[in-house]
C-alpha cells in the first residue's frame, strides 16, 4: 500500500464517513424500534460532528455535538422512556412513494452538488469577500479568530437576529406545549 | 446502596463543576480559539441537564420557568443595548469602534459583551425547552 499525502487521507477519511452516514441513515428509517432509532441518531450527529471537523469548521463541530448528540438525544429519551415497547408499524402503500420521492431528492442533490465550486477556492458563492476579512481582520478588530471576528463584528446584526430566532424557538415551543395540557383538561 | 443510580449521581455531582468552568473558558476564549456565545451557552445548559438526568436534586431555581424566559429576554436585550451604547456614542449601530478611544479595544470590549448575551439566551432557551418536555412527559397520566 502506498504513503498517501495528507490531503488524499483526508478525503479517504472523508468519503469513509460520508459512505457510513448513508448507512446510518437507512438504518434511522428502517429501524422497528423507538429507541433504536434515537440512538442511530445519536451515532449520525456523532460522525456529522466528525465530518465538519474535517471540512476545518470546529465551532459548527462543537455545537453540532452539544446540541445533536447530546441535548436532542436526551430529550428523545425521556419521550421513550414513557413510550417504551412501541412498535412503528407502517403500510406497505405509503412506504414505496415515500422510497421513490427520496431517491428522487438524493439524485438531484448529488447532481447539484457536483457544480458546486471547488472547496477552499476563492470563486465560491459569497463573492470573494473573504479576501478582505482575511486581509483587515488584524488589523481593524484585533483579534486572532476570523470566525469569531465576522460573527460578531463585520455581521454583527445578523447575529442578533439569530439570538433572537433562538429565543423565539423556546417561546413558541412553550406556547405549543403548553396549549396541549389546557386541552387535556 | 441507597439506591440503584448512586454511582451515576456521585460522577455527575464530581464532573459537574469541571463542566461549568470549561463553558466559562470556551466563553472568555471564544476570540482566539474555536468557541464563543452559542457554544459556550449549550455547555452550561448540558451541565444542568446532566444534573436532571441522572435525578439529582440541586438547582431547583433553574427550574422557573418565569425566570428562564426573563432570562432569554435579557440576553437578546444585552445585545441589542450595546448597539445602542455605540449610537448614543454618536456612531452607527453596533458600530464597536465607538465603545473606547482606541479602536481595536472597543471591538474587542463589544465582542465581549454580545458573547455574553448570546450564551445566557441559548442557555436559558435549552433550559427552558427540556423542562417543558420534562414536565409534560412526567405529570401527563395515560
Amino acid at each position: 500500500m502506498s504513503i498517501l499525502s495528507q490531503e488524499q487521507l483526508y478525503v479517504a477519511i472523508l468519503n469513509i464517513i460520508c459512505i457510513t452516514l448513508g448507512l446510518v441513515a437507512f438504518f434511522i428509517a428502517r429501524s422497528s424500534t423507538f429507541f433504536r432509532s434515537i440512538i442511530y441518531l445519536a451515532i449520525y450527529s456523532i460522525l456529522a460532528c466528525l465530518v465538519y471537523l474535517l471540512l476545518d469548521a470546529p465551532d459548527v463541530a462543537m455545537t453540532e455535538a452539544a446540541i445533536g448528540a447530546c441535548l436532542t438525544t436526551v430529550i428523545l429519551l425521556t419521550i421513550a422512556h414513557k413510550f417504551e415497547g412501541a412498535v412503528m408499524i407502517s403500510t406497505k402503500q405509503s412506504s414505496y412513494l415515500a422510497a421513490i420521492l427520496c431517491s428522487a431528492l438524493g439524485m438531484s442533490l448529488l447532481y447539484l452538488g457536483y457544480n458546486i465550486t471547488e472547496y477552499g477556492s476563492y470563486n465560491a458563492v459569497h463573492g470573494g469577500d473573504s479576501k478582505y476579512y482575511l486581509a483587515n481582520t488584524k488589523a481593524e478588530i484585533g483579534i486572532n479568530s476570523v470566525v469569531a471576528a465576522i460573527l460578531a463584528s463585520y455581521r454583527g446584526f445578523d447575529t442578533l437576529g439569530e439570538t433572537t430566532v433562538v429565543m423565539m424557538a423556546g417561546l413558541a415551543s412553550l406556547m405549543i406545549l403548553s396549549s396541549r395540557e389546557k386541552d387535556a383538561k | 446502596m441507597q439506591n440503584k443510580e448512586a454511582i451515576t449521581q456521585l460522577v455527575t455531582n464530581f464532573i459537574f463543576p469541571f463542566i461549568c468552568f470549561f463553558a466559562l473558558y470556551i466563553q472568555l476564549n471564544g476570540e482566539a480559539s474555536p468557541g464563543g456565545g452559542f457554544q459556550a451557552g449549550a455547555i452550561f445548559a448540558s451541565a444542568i441537564i446532566g444534573l436532571r438526568v441522572t435525578g439529582i436534586k440541586m438547582m431547583q431555581s433553574y427550574d422557573n420557568q418565569n425566570l428562564l424566559v426573563k432570562a432569554a429576554g435579557c440576553g437578546v436585550l444585552i445585545y441589542a443595548l450595546t448597539g445602542l451604547l455605540c449610537m448614543l456614542m454618536q456612531k452607527h449601530y453596533l458600530d464597536y469602534n465607538a465603545l473606547y478611544t482606541i479602536k481595536t479595544t472597543g471591538q474587542v470590549i463589544g465582542i465581549t459583551s454580545i458573547e455574553l448575551g448570546v450564551a445566557i439566551t441559548v442557555a436559558a432557551t435549552m433550559l427552558l425547552i427540556y423542562n417543558k418536555f420534562v414536565e409534560i412527559i412526567y405529570n401527563s397520566t395515560s
